[in-house]
């Protein structure tokens, strides 16, 4: 045998020798010893033959394309057509690998079994293809799909029960065939016809492909259409002739099928070129986008964000950034930008979160934020939530931008606009602008056509001319001119037409405005008519108060606060008998009588202080002649705006006849109280009999008993001593009964001084108590401890008490003489008042009787004057008291009056 | 006058009064004794003691006139002198009428107030003795039988033994028996005797 180089030599032994013509290395019959004819040697080069190397690559290319997509898939989870174009590429790999072995198979049987498990990667091939279809398309029908892939399955379970497989009913010998240089092998055998059905859902296939590729072409998605559907509609159609040849037996071709998806492979190579193409297109694009919009935030000086709902982090460009103190890395939680709003914007802006998150999905809001130097600065912030696909917010996206200098600025002029809308609205000078060329009203203000008579509307279509008198229209029209010029003009008393026709007087000043190229001349008017008026009725005025002042009926005087008289009116002058001259050389001090000047300046004193508003009283005045004159003094002081007293006003009125009657009164009311009081002790007089009678009775008892003992050998001294110091003592008694007695029927006036209730009560009882023996009564006292003194007159606050004792001694005397109980109670009222009461279970004071209980001259006892209480009045209101009567619940009646306590510290 | 005990008993609600007068009583050799209240002599007085009352006609509590009606009430109804301040006429009328022993001011000279004492102390001797008498008379009195006592009474009427018999259904000489008996205890020998007796002893037919 002749070694060929490069080749190994494979025998094949057969009975054709056709075969022989097969290669050129054909080995020399005899020449290497093999039988010739029969044997033939077949020299195989050692170097990788076609078959072999495509498969090979097919296999590898498909793998690595199988790489490529699952890379893809794993980086980008939910990128289901990359993972089930992989799973094809490794199919198709996987075929490749099988269809060199099927190429290469030794004997029928191994054909057989290889081409059996052909099936599974074809299926899983064919499956996974039209899945990708479905979900890189986003076309195709979904029910063709599973029937393909019910077919697949189908075919997968007759191949592995039908022998030797489903394409073949039997293989009877395989036919070595040479193909680009190598000897492989093709089946020889009879046609399966379960075959037939993977034809039917290779032409399924077809239909669903093209069917898909049209609907993505429809969508807009041609190029991904064309290329699907081109290339697998291809392979498909290639896949089943092919297999069609083989089963018939006849085709001595390579096993294709892997080849064909080869077309498949580079179809979406190609396409997958063209996405990443796209993809860095896009990235490109959006890179540049993204700076433009950086540079453009940054420029505009505006915030972008984004927060991602979901992890609650918060992105934002360093506008944001820098204004709240984070670098660009950092994610911060939402929280902390809430952290910077102002408090009283926070709220409002969380409402506004809340709503964007749930319902309109738009967020808008303007609010304060406070900045990493510390100073709150206005944002105004745009935002648009987008939701999940589970419908759920995931992220909020938006811009925000500093307006605080635009908002002040929007402030001031607002601020500004409003301080001039109020000066012109409100003043209370008319304002007019008027079109220095027509002449007409272009601004006019409220106070303008108030002082006119026309409604702000009326004046707006009226000229210059038209409120003005003929007469002057020549003056203003030289003044516009003048005013054209750049002068000020400035008019006094101008008189102007309202629109009823009276003439008014105004100052009028103007000045001049642009406003939009137009130039106005601006009138400042002030009315004077009214001023004059008032200047006319002040004096009026004046006069009259003059004459008020001169004539009135009462004396006026203006004073200083020293008390010196200013102005002084003629009735003033007559009550005091001095003529006005002398009066003004005088101050208060010289017309007020001596006793009554230091309560007056007291008075004053608390009225310049401005602790009393008037100071009235009654006093004493001195006339010039030395008389004495009464006077009722009210005195009221002017002050200036800081309060201060500039002089006082100081009316008078002689009251001196009203004063003596009063003081008549009061002289008769004394003479009627004593008078009353005389009575009462003739009343009293048994009792007051009795009681000097006791102390002198013994007395007498007390001498006659020493007459006696002196008479006896040897007299008792000790006994002597005693009726002595008795005597004294009875002596006293009788002394302070006498005493009692005589003032009580002394005349006296009213003498206020500081008493002791326990006193006056006391020495009462001391003189009624036989009186209250006598009518068989009892009469207590109750006089609550610790009374201040009170200030009055002592015999006739005693007589007060000692009237009301024996009216209640009368009113019990037909009473049983258990209800002769009488009782005096004394106690505070008020801290200023103290209440004495006298209560009897007498029968009472009938209804009617109750009105006149203290008007004189009546009396229910059929010998009474009546005068008794209504003296008891007298006196408690000159006490400055009340007097009242009341009947018990329980029967009887209670006569109350109160008393003033004597101050601290004021002397009586 | 102390001679018997009597005692003055001084009553007197005015204590400077009371002890004058008591003293010018004890210098004038009088016993005293003094109260300041009518309820106070009541029942602290000794209650069988001869003697006068000089008090008060006014006193809070008890009056004079109120402490003479509760001493005529008791079994020493003591005779009252009473001493006022100021005398009214319709108190003194009232007072007398009671049986007031004697009703003077308290400035009343010592001589008047003294005879007035006295006098009252006389009274109070004789009606003592009198009223001893009655007791005396009374227990004789109380000796009679029940028949006794029913002829005793038709006797002093004036009526013979005959009339008396017809009267009481009895026959006459029994009355005979029972007018020897009466006479016998009583102690007379006459019907003037007796019927003077009676008289002085207050008896009378109803007893």
């Amino acid at each position: 045998m002749r070694e060929i180089p490069d080749h190994r030599l494979q025998i094949a032994r057969s009975g054709n020798e056709s075969t022989c013509s097969l290669g050129p290395w054909v080995c020399l019959p005899g020449h290497c010893g093999l039988e010739a004819g029969r044997d033939i040697v077949i020299a195989i080069p050692n170097l990788m033959n076609w078959i072999t190397a495509i498969w090979s690559s097919t296999a590898a290319v498909c793998l690595t394309l199988a790489m490529v997509h699952f890379l893809v898939w794993a980086k980008s989870r939910g990128s289901w057509p990359s993972l089930l174009f992989g799973i094809s590429c490794v199919s198709a790999s996987v075929c490749a690998v099988l269809e060199l072995e099927l190429m290469h198979a030794p004997a029928p049987g191994v054909f057989g079994e290889l081409l059996r498990w052909y099936h599974v990667p074809l299926g899983i091939l064919v499956v996974s293809l039209v899945w990708f279809v479905r979900l890189y398309l986003k076309a195709g029908r979904v029910w063709l799909a599973w029937l393909i892939c019910g077919f697949r399955l189908v075919t997968l379970v007759l191949t592995f029960s039908l022998s030797p497989n489903l394409n073949f009913r039997e293989i009877t010998g395989l036919r070595p065939i040479s193909a680009w240089g190598e000897i492989i092998v093709s089946p020889i055998g009879v046609k399966n016809p379960w075959t037939n059905i993977t034809h039917l859902a290779g032409v399924l296939l077809m239909v669903y492909v093209v069917d898909a590729a049209i609907a993505a072409w429809r969508q807009g998605r041609r190029r991904q259409g064309l290329v699907v559907g081109l290339t697998i509609g291809l392979g498909n159609i290639l896949g089943i002739a092919f297999g069609e040849m083989m089963n018939r037996g006849g085709a001595p071709i390579p096993f294709t099928i892997s080849l064909v998806f080869l077309i498949i492979v580079i179809g979406m190579t190609f396409e997958l070129g063209m996405e990443v193409l796209e993809r860095h297109r896009l990235v490109l694009r959006l890179r540049e986008s993204e700076e433009r919009m950086a540079i453009a935030a940054a420029a505009a000086n505006m915030g972008l964000w984004e927060w991602d709902v979901e992890r609650d982090e918060v992105w934002a460009n360093e506008v944001i950034g820098k204004r709240l103190g984070f670098d660009g890395n950092e994610r911060p939680k939402l929280e902390r930008l809430f952290r910077s709003i102002h408090p009283d914007d926070l709220e409002k802006t969380l409402g506004q979160v809340h709503e964007a998150l749930e319902g309109s999905g738009e967020w808008k809001a303007e609010y304060r934020s406070k900045n990493d130097r510390g100073e709150y600065r206005w944002i105004s912030s745009v935002g648009r939530t987008e939701m999940g696909p589970d419908g759920k917010p995931q992220r909020v996206r938006g811009v925000s931008i500093d307006i605080t200098e635009q908002k002040e600025a929007e402030f001031s002029l607002r601020q500004s606009e409003e301080r001039y809308r109020v000066l012109f609205e409100r003043s209370k000078n008319g304002i007019i602008f008027a079109d220095i060329d027509s002449h007409r009203f272009k601004y006019v203000n409220p106070a303008a056509a108030r002082m006119l008579g026309y409604t702000v509307g009326e004046m707006k279509s009226l000229r210059v001319e038209d409120i003005y008198p003929p007469e002057v229209l020549d003056s203003v029209r030289r003044r516009f001119e003048a005013q054209r010029s750049g002068l000020i003009v400035e008019a006094a008393d101008f008189p102007c037409i309202r629109k009823d026709g009276s003439t008014i007087f105004a100052e009028i000043s103007t000045g001049l405005f642009n406003e939009y190229g137009e130039t106005y001349s601006v009138k400042f008017f002030t009315e004077v008519t009214r001023r004059k008026e008032m200047e006319n009725a002040l004096r009026e005025s004046e006069q009259r108060f003059r004459a008020t002042f001169e004539q009135a009926a009462v004396g006026i005087a203006h004073v200083t606060p020293e008390g010196r008289f200013v102005r002084i009116n003629r009735k003033f002058c007559e009550i005091l008998g001095y003529s006005e001259a002398e009066m003004l050389e005088r101050g208060v001090g010289d017309i007020t009588h001596p006793d009554d000047l230091e309560l007056d300046l007291k008075g004053l004193e608390r009225l310049l202080r401005g602790e009393i508003e008037t100071h009235s009283r009654e006093k004493r005045c001195l006339r010039k002649d030395g008389s004495i004159v009464w006077v009722s003094l009210s005195v009221s002081a002017v002050r200036d705006e800081a309060g201060t007293p500039e002089w006082l006003v100081s009316v008078i009125e002689d009251i001196t006849v009203t004063k003596e009657t009063e003081l008549e009164a009061q002289r008769l009311a004394q003479e009627l109280a004593h008078i009353s009081r005389v009575t009462t002790m003739g009343q009293l007089s048994s009792a007051l009999a009795h009681e000097l009678n006791q102390p002198l009775g013994a007395i007498l008892r007390n001498a006659e008993a020493a007459e006696l003992i002196l008479k006896m050998e040897p007299p008792d001294l000790q006994e002597l001593r005693e009726i002595v110091s008795d005597i004294k003592q009875d002596d006293h008694r009788a002394g302070t009964v006498i005493d009692h007695m005589r003032s009580l029927l002394k005349k006296r006036e009213f003498q206020f001084e500081r008493l002791s209730l326990d006193e006056v009560v006391g020495q009462v009882g001391g003189l009624l108590n036989s009186e209250v023996q006598r009518r068989r009564a009892s009469l207590t006292f109750d006089i609550e401890p610790g009374l201040p003194p009170v200030s009055g007159d002592l015999i006739h606050l005693q007589q007060v008490l000692i009237n009301l004792v024996t009216n209640a001694l009368d009113a019990v005397s037909d009473m049983p003489e258990a209800r002769r109980r009488l009782r005096v109670q004394a106690r505070r009222i008020a801290a200023d008042a103290v209440e004495v009461s006298l209560r009897d279970r007498g029968p009472g004071i009938p209804e009617e009787h109750f009105k006149h209980v203290f008007s004189p001259f009546v009396s229910s006892k059929s010998d009474g004057m009546g005068l008794g209480l209504a003296i008891c009045n007298t006196i408690i209101a000159a006490h400055g008291g009340r007097i009242w009567a009341e009947n018990n619940a329980l029967g009887g009646a209670t006569f109350r009056f109160t008393l003033r306590t004597e101050k601290e510290g004021n002397p009586a | 006058m102390s001679s018997n005990g009597s005692i003055v008993f001084v009553v007197d609600d005015d204590l400077s009064h009371l002890k004058s007068v008591a003293r010018m009583l004890r210098a004038s050799g009088l016993s005293t004794q003094c109260f300041e209240s009518a309820k106070d002599f009541l029942h602290q007085r000794p209650l069988d003691s001869p003697g006068c009352v000089v008090a008060d006609l006014q006193m809070p509590g008890m009056s004079g006139i109120e402490l003479q009606e509760a001493l005529a009430r008791t079994c020493n109804p003591l005779p009252v002198v009473f001493l006022t301040g100021h005398g009214d006429i319709p108190t003194s009328v009232k007072a007398m009428r009671r049986g007031a022993e004697d009703f003077l001011t308290k400035r009343a000279p010592k001589e008047q107030l003294l005879i007035a004492v006295r006098r009252a102390l006389e009274h109070d001797e004789r009606d003592r003795a009198k009223r001893e008498r009655e007791k005396e008379l009374r227990v004789l009195f109380d000796s009679l039988t029940p028949r006794e006592s029913e002829v005793l009474a038709h006797v002093l009427t004036g009526e013979l033994n005959k009339q008396i018999a017809a009267d009481l259904a009895i026959d006459e000489r029994s009355v005979k028996r029972h007018r020897t008996s009466l006479m016998h205890k009583l102690e007379v020998q006459s019907v003037a005797e007796l019927a003077q007796l009676a008289a002085e002893a207050g008896w009378s037919r109803m007893e």
